[in-house]
């Protein structure tokens, strides 16, 4: 079914949305999941809670791209159970490994009060990227995907994903104490 | 808070347009882009039923002989003159608008609310079907000794349906018990609305269940029982002279229109018994278009590995991203077809027969599953499948036996009072379903002719090989979740 389709069933408050939702999407969302969580039963309850915050969502939303819109939220929630749980019961999944990456970019001297200025700053800097830099950033971070899955998705070698991350985080962080974010 | 814990939550947040699209083809050296049109899948079952008296010779319906070497798929065949001639009642399908340009909201909101309204049944209406499917699945692909089976459950499910409806007493019970239906009511309810929820013919996609009954008009059946199968089941009604070639060329003809022509080497064989008091004909006929078109320029010769030996054969290649099923002893992935629902393809492991494993518990769970397997990932997978074009004719009268239904082929049991109350040892003297599944590059297509005649278990890798090239199992299952058909590959051709 097309993902028009798929947004008019949830207008209409047809409870079909969601299994829909979950045959085009539910492996997609659960690959997310599984990526920050490496739990199969946790993955598969934030897939499930995914179609029940999208159908407190639309209306009014009416997302451009259902597979993002899908997968921002399984994120989020799988997130959100990450920071429960800590890295006690998800040591296995890439989001510690994300975090730690991450802190190369930004310091923790003065906290961060501003997210929605920090989201700009970041959007404008991922503009400036180009194309395959700017794709392989957000698979490791907003996909939190393995290091090996991202060459063998672009038919590269982790050596040079890893390099790729390394000096965009350097960019990263270069940009931020520029504009005064989090140093 | 930690500022890093904020950076995190913050690149989730970034504009939509910048996430990469893990859905879209990889661009893998070698691999073309796909084209964004879907392609087709089609698939029909005819099923006949005929009753005849007690003593009849049963050479009315004679085997098929050509469904070994099918044809193209025919042009379907309108109904004729001859046909409505013998028509007492023509079943009245729902109304559902051509699939429309997805621009145009008003279109698209009307086509939606047609599906919607149909796919709206009562919770429960699906109840014992899935029980129905693993019994008789294993009842019918067990046999396939090296051979393509192809079966029908939703198929054999109707014609069932009104075998009940046409029934008495304990004839009608074991048919119910088969069905895992508690009563005759429960049975028509929710025939009916497995037929509502399963109907498309929009023509971007089909799945339409159509039925007849072709009466001997020189015998007085029971009108209100005639009236209640057509009812219940969408049923066109027609009455003649058996022995009339004419009224044969009209059963024909609404077999050829009702599975598109997909079957026509089989129908042009069947001719109704002279002395036959009712024949009963149903089809599932289906076809849609994948939702990923295989791109034809990567389709290759290759050899396929079957029980009779290497056979080469064109092989449809693709790479896609999708979820990978896995059991103990098979790997398995759908292919999502437009609007219609999607097929499987399950690979048995190295040195497990298809026939060996549709006994296996875990398959016949995923093959009923809907939706929340446990055992999935999604992974990018390198699909390399043959085109295939499968037949089979399957005599259900064994197997149905198997199933606990004996007394309606027995002359001196069968209850047959609800249709003719006047007629001593009517019996269904045949049972037989005749399905034919084919995809390309395009997509599938399958039809199924029901006759019965009254006479590997650890997680995968992130990529996946996935190569059909031996005996492999496929299941056709409906947008509402109901198995369409289910077969076993056993030679592609």
């Amino acid at each position: 079914m097309d993902d028009l389709h798929i947004i008019e069933l949830y207008w209409q408050r047809d409870e079909s949305a969601i299994k829909e939702s979950r045959t085009k999407y539910g492996g997609y969302c659960r690959a997310i999941a599984n990526n920050i969580l490496h739990s199969a039963e946790d993955s598969e309850e934030c897939v499930s809670d995914t179609w029940f915050r999208a159908w407190n969502t639309m209306p009014p939303e009416k997302p451009n791209r259902l597979a993002v819109f899908f997968g921002r939220i399984t994120r989020n929630l799988a997130i959100d159970r990450y920071r429960r749980g800590r890295s006690q019961k998800y040591g296995g999944g890439q989001a510690a490994l994300c975090l730690d990456e991450l802190g190369e970019c930004i310091g923790e001297t003065v906290p961060i009060e501003d997210k929605l200025a920090l989201r700009e700053l970041v959007n404008g800097f991922l503009y400036t990227l180009p194309d395959k830099n700017r794709s392989i950033f957000l698979l490791r971070y907003w996909y939190m995907m393995p290091i090996n899955e991202i060459a063998k998705r672009n038919n590269i070698s982790q050596g040079a994903v890893k390099m790729i991350l390394r000096r965009v985080r350097e960019k990263l962080r270069a940009y931020l104490e520029k504009e005064g974010a989090g140093v | 808070m930690k500022n890093k814990d904020i950076l995190l939550d913050v690149i989730g947040d970034v504009d939509e347009d910048l996430v990469p699209d893990l859905t879209e083809k990889n661009k893998k050296s070698g691999i073309a882009k796909l084209a964004a049109l879907g392609g087709v899948c089609a698939a029909a079952v005819i099923g006949c039923v005929l009753l005849l008296p007690r003593g009849t010779e049963h050479s009315a319906l004679p085997p098929s002989d050509g469904l070994s070497a099918p044809s193209a798929p025919s042009v379907p065949s309108a109904p004729t003159a001859d046909e409505n001639a013998y028509c007492l009642a023509l079943a009245d399908y729902p109304e559902i608008p051509s699939y429309p340009d997805e621009t145009d909201r008003d279109a698209m909101m009307k086509w939606s609310s047609a599906v919607k309204a149909l796919r709206d049944q009562p919770k429960g209406y699906k109840d014992g079907f899935d029980t129905f499917f693993a019994n008789s699945t294993r009842t019918f692909l067990t046999d396939a000794g090296g051979e393509n089976v192809v079966y029908s459950p939703l198929s054999l499910y109707m014609a069932l349906g009104i075998s009940a409806e046409i029934s008495g007493g304990n004839t009608r019970q074991q048919i119910l018990d088969a069905l895992c239906q508690s009563d005759i009511d429960t049975l028509r309810a929710n025939s009916k609305a497995v037929w509502q929820a399963n109907y498309m013919d929009d023509g971007m996609a089909k799945c339409v269940l159509a039925t007849s009954l072709w009466i001997n008009d020189s015998l007085d059946c029971n009108a209100d029982t005639i009236a209640s199968a057509a009812d219940n089941y969408y049923s066109s009604v027609y009455r003649g002279d058996p022995s009339d070639d004419n009224y044969n060329a009209a059963m024909q003809n609404w077999m050829n229109s009702a599975a598109d022509g997909l079957l026509s080497d089989y129908v042009r064989n069947i001719k109704m018994d002279p002395e036959m008091v009712l024949t009963l004909a149903s089809t599932v006929n289906y076809s849609g278009k994948w939702r990923e078109q295989f791109d034809k320029e990567l389709t290759k010769q290759g050899i396929f590995r079957s029980p009779q030996g290497e056979i080469r054969c064109e092989f449809m290649n693709t790479q896609t991203n999708t979820s990978y099923f896995w059991g103990e002893r098979f790997g398995s992935v759908s292919m999502q077809l437009e609007n219609n629902g999607e097929m499987r393809l399950i690979l048995p492991d190295e040195g497990v027969s298809p026939e060996e494993l549709i006994n296996d518990d875990e398959l016949l769970a995923y093959l009923t599953n809907t939706g929340d397997y446990a055992n999935s990932k999604f992974v990018t997978v390198d699909l390399s499948l043959p085109k295939f074009d499968v037949s089979s004719d399957i005599d259900l009268k064994d197997g149905l036996n198997r199933l606990g239904i004996t007394d309606i082929f027995d002359p001196t049991a069968a209850d047959l009072t609800p249709l003719c109350d006047d007629l001593d040892g009517i019996s269904l003297s045949k049972a037989e379903q005749d399905t034919r599944v084919l995809i390309d590059e395009e997509g599938c297509r399958a039809a199924s002719l029901t006759v019965m005649q009254y006479n590997g278990a650890a997680m995968p890798e992130d990529y996946i090989d996935l190569v059909f090239d031996r005996p492999f199992i496929f299941e056709i299952m409906s947008e509402t979740g109901l198995p369409l058909f289910v077969g076993i590959v056993n030679s592609p051709d």
